[in-house]
């Protein structure tokens, strides 16, 4: 597991719409609500496809992340 | 598995909200992810498993050069895998998996829940995980929007509770509302800073 590198600065922060039950329904997913309202992150999402096989079953085809990061935040954690 | 600092393997939209978002939180970082190899095999072969077959949503995955990624969605939650060797595009697998520290508790009960749901397609309650303080949540997010917009200590508390209770507590001797607003700023901050994948 990671122990974060947390910086002290606290990054520019962008308002998003109000999560609904359902966007908080575990840890995954609350953290993605912080995540996504970090104004120094970059989705990548528009770079990938995604493919519907089925209506139970999507495949999500990207290209190698263009970030070691993962997340976008340009070197911060 | 690749070492993803920032915590995630796609990184998503941020348009998107936490229920419509396709999270893949990398499993060093995610203790509830199941690391797998999976093996094709023939349905009738003992443990042949069909992921894609599934009565449940599943994503798959695939970032070019790096291993898949499954995320599979059931009544109560997602079931998370990751992939070391092989697909489960392809048809039945066989699937070995890898347990080891760090996280090794978490990755259990996430084991646990997987195995009930491929034999009995549904998670009993008393396997999920408790969330300590989840009822924080909903404040801790609308908390950020607060400081988004700029808003003063008190602005956010108005947010937050009301303009009524704001205008009963605010100068209350006890300074209780004022001291919940100060940990509850001070709390999205830290999780704004890289305190996320504390939760996972």
């Amino acid at each position: 597991m990671d122990q974060p590198n947390r910086s002290s600065q606290v990054p520019a922060i962008v308002p998003r719409s109000p999560p609904s039950d359902a966007a908080l329904r575990d840890p995954a997913h609350f953290a993605w609500e912080v995540v996504r309202r970090r104004g120094d992150y970059a989705g990548e999402a528009h770079r990938a496809r995604e493919t519907v096989v089925s209506p139970m079953v999507r495949v999500i085809r990207a290209a190698h992340a263009a970030s070691p990061w993962g997340l976008l935040f340009r070197g911060r954690p | 598995m690749p070492h993803r600092p920032g915590g995630c393997s796609f990184a998503e939209d941020p348009e998107r909200s936490g229920d419509q978002a396709r999270l893949f939180w990398s499993a060093h970082c995610d203790r509830r992810v199941i690391v797998a190899a999976a093996r094709p095999c023939a349905p009738q072969e003992p443990a042949a498993i069909d992921i894609v077959q599934m009565p449940h949503r599943v994503t798959i995955l695939q970032v070019e050069g790096e291993h898949e990624e499954i995320a599979i969605a059931h009544a109560s939650g997602d079931i998370r895998l990751c992939l070391r060797e092989g697909t489960v595009t392809r048809g039945p697998v066989q699937l070995t998996y890898v347990l080891q520290e760090p996280g090794l508790a978490g990755r259990l009960g996430a084991l646990q829940r997987w195995h009930a749901l491929v034999n009995t397609g549904r998670v009993p309650r008393a396997l999920h995980p408790v969330q300590a303080r989840q009822s924080r949540w909903p404040l801790l997010i609308a908390t950020l929007d607060a400081l988004a917009c700029g808003c003063s200590r008190r602005e956010t508390a108005i947010r937050l509770f009301g303009a009524q209770e704001v205008a009963r507590q605010w100068h209350h001797p006890s300074e209780s509302l004022k001291m919940r607003v100060r940990r509850l700023i001070a709390q999205a901050r830290t999780l704004v800073c890289g305190g996320y994948r504390d939760l996972l």
